[in-house]
């Protein structure tokens, strides 16, 4: 019963998320958010997250730690004017741990690369890869037979190699000179080797963040 | 202090878990057993009391234990009076691990071999074990049951559909589906698809080879959709509730994975190199087969092999008349009966 309110919560929240993005950007003019400076919280501050993630029934949660790499500005000529396309390209750190019942509890650290994209109305696109180590638990008691004497084995889990692919949409918030943001993303977890193959796991989840630097 | 305090009592409850269980007339317990490399998922379900216990060895290769295990009808009948033990083959359904090995006969008996100390550890030495193979799982059983002394620790074998000679199998599909088609195009029975059927058989006999053995058993299930005299019921999964996960608590995706990366080719070419036929006069102990009438994947003719060759002084082939590749869900009620009385013959 808890598991399957969780799972229907992160659902709940990754489709609303996508229903706020399309309501902020019908109700511009009403929009009281200041624009978001690109240059100001990404070229050079950090910023810090949390999130939820999972996928069906299965919950999970994640820390993540964003470092600055590149900014980039593309002006595109367009029938209205100009266009300003913002880019950012990040280093990040990420926590995470899942709970699989009668599978596996799963706790992976991994580096990656996050890839952003401005949209209208503060709002931007994400695509994020990164790579890590991921040390299953066993659910269950886990036994094991050696020179036929059955033994039990404490901890038993295995260590994975895990990469992981997420793509999402997400939002900036302004609050008095803190900037935060957050996004819903849809992507796969990876690991190897994984009995002869890999094993990929879908996952869907939010994230929020709060940029490290104040605004002026 | 506080977080040490919060690990402390993880741990504790980490070793609360008791390795040896007690009796039940309702047990439902899942652990794992780790093995050539892999961890494989154990669930025993049903009357422990009785110290009856069936060890279910599941078809494919690469099936997931839950289509025996889940599937209502195939275990309804068993479980009140007796325990059922299901568990995932290495490479197959939910066993998990990074351990990469090449996969051999020992492969698969070892892994039988440790799921039943681990058993006896947990519920006892004192127990009455079964062996229920089918279809892959029967030669899985004979390889098993033909090892060392293993044989020894069981009561009898029910062998349901089992395909022991992978070779023997795939000649007699083709014969099957020769016989039975010509009556059918002579009935004027579905004779635009049988005709093509029958033609692709003559041409491609058996060749030892895992990719002929593959489309042999794909041709087999086309005609055995054609026959109409069976029943199929058993076979109506409710897709939502596996992809739900109400079927079985374990990870959709792992089994998935698991499907494709078993290289079913690899290892129906492990059936194909070795013929258990030559092997089952070492097998000594009851012998209860079950076949289907209409079983164009594992013919009848399989089980008449078993019945020649065993070594075992009680021996029955039972012909299920209205079943293909499942008796066990297509007849549920007969298939179990026949069961029931050899357990109790036998315990």
């Amino acid at each position: 019963m808890k598991q399957r309110f969780v799972t229907l919560l992160i659902l709940l929240i990754f489709q609303l998320s996508f229903l706020h993005c399309n309501a902020q950007s019908a109700a511009a003019s009403d929009d009281i958010q200041p624009i978001t400076d690109w240059d100001e919280v990404y070229s050079k501050g950090e910023y810090v997250g949390l999130g939820l993630m999972g996928s069906i029934k299965h919950p999970g949660a994640e820390f993540n730690f964003s470092f600055p790499h590149q900014f980039i500005i593309r002006e595109k000529n367009k029938r209205g004017g100009q266009l300003r396309i913002n880019k950012a390209r990040r280093w990040d750190i990420f926590a995470r741990y899942y709970y699989h019942r009668n599978f596996h509890h799963n706790i992976m650290v991994s580096i990656g690369r996050s890839w952003q994209r401005s949209l209208k109305k503060n709002n931007f696109f994400i695509s994020q890869l990164d790579a890590g180590v991921a040390r299953t638990f066993y659910t269950n008691p886990t036994f094991q037979v050696r020179n036929g004497v059955v033994e039990r084995v404490k901890f038993g889990g295995d260590f994975y190699a895990s990469i992981n692919y997420r793509i999402g949409l997400g939002k900036h918030i302004h609050k008095k000179n803190d900037v935060y943001r957050w996004y819903a993303y849809i992507g796969a977890m990876n690991f190897v080797p994984y009995n002869n193959l890999l094993y990929t796991r879908p996952v869907l989840g939010v994230s929020v963040n709060k940029f490290m630097k104040k605004e002026k | 202090m506080k977080k040490l305090a919060i690990l402390f009592y993880l741990m504790l409850i980490f070793s609360c878990q008791h390795d040896k269980l007690s009796l039940s007339g309702n047990t439902d317990e899942i652990f794992y057993v780790k093995t050539v490399g892999q961890t494989l998922p154990v669930r025993v379900k049903g009357n422990t009391a009785s110290k009856v216990f069936v060890l279910y060895v599941h078809g494919g290769p690469g099936d997931p234990g839950i289509w025996e295990h889940n599937t209502e009808q195939s275990i309804q009948f068993l479980q009140p009076s007796y325990a059922a033990v299901f568990f995932d083959q290495p490479f197959a359904g939910f066993s998990q691990g990074n351990d990469v090995r090449a996969v051999n006969l020992k492969t698969f008996t070892t892994a039988l071999q440790d799921i039943v100390l681990t058993i006896q550890h947990r519920f006892g030495k004192d127990l009455s074990f079964f062996i229920l193979g089918h279809s892959w799982g029967g030669f899985v059983s004979a390889a098993y049951l033909s090892t060392d002394s293993f044989q020894h620790q069981f009561k009898g074998w029910i062998n349901i559909d089992g395909a022991h000679n992978y070779q023997l199998t795939d000649t007699l599909v083709g014969e099957m589906i020769k016989t039975v088609g010509e009556r059918q195009i002579i009935r004027k029975r579905n004779e635009e698809k049988w005709q093509p059927m029958i033609e692709w058989i003559e041409n491609n006999p058996p060749n030892g080879t895992a990719k002929r053995s593959n489309d042999i058993n794909s041709c087999g299930f086309d005609a055995m959709s054609l026959m109409k005299d069976s029943t199929n019921d058993g076979f109506n999964i409710n897709t939502g509730k596996i992809v739900l996960g109400q079927y079985q608590p374990w990870a959709l995706t792992a089994w998935l994975t698991n499907f494709i990366g078993s290289n079913v080719f690899q290892l129906n070419q492990l059936a194909l190199d070795n013929e258990m036929s030559s092997s089952l006069h070492s097998i000594t102990i009851p012998v209860l087969n079950i076949y289907g009438k209409y079983d164009f994947i594992v013919p009848v003719g399989v089980g008449e092999d078993v019945m020649q060759r065993v070594g075992s002084v009680w021996k029955k082939l039972v012909v299920m008349e209205n079943s293909n590749h499942n008796p066990q869900l297509s007849e549920p009620e007969e298939t179990h009966e026949e069961i029931k009385s050899f357990i109790e013959q036998f315990r």
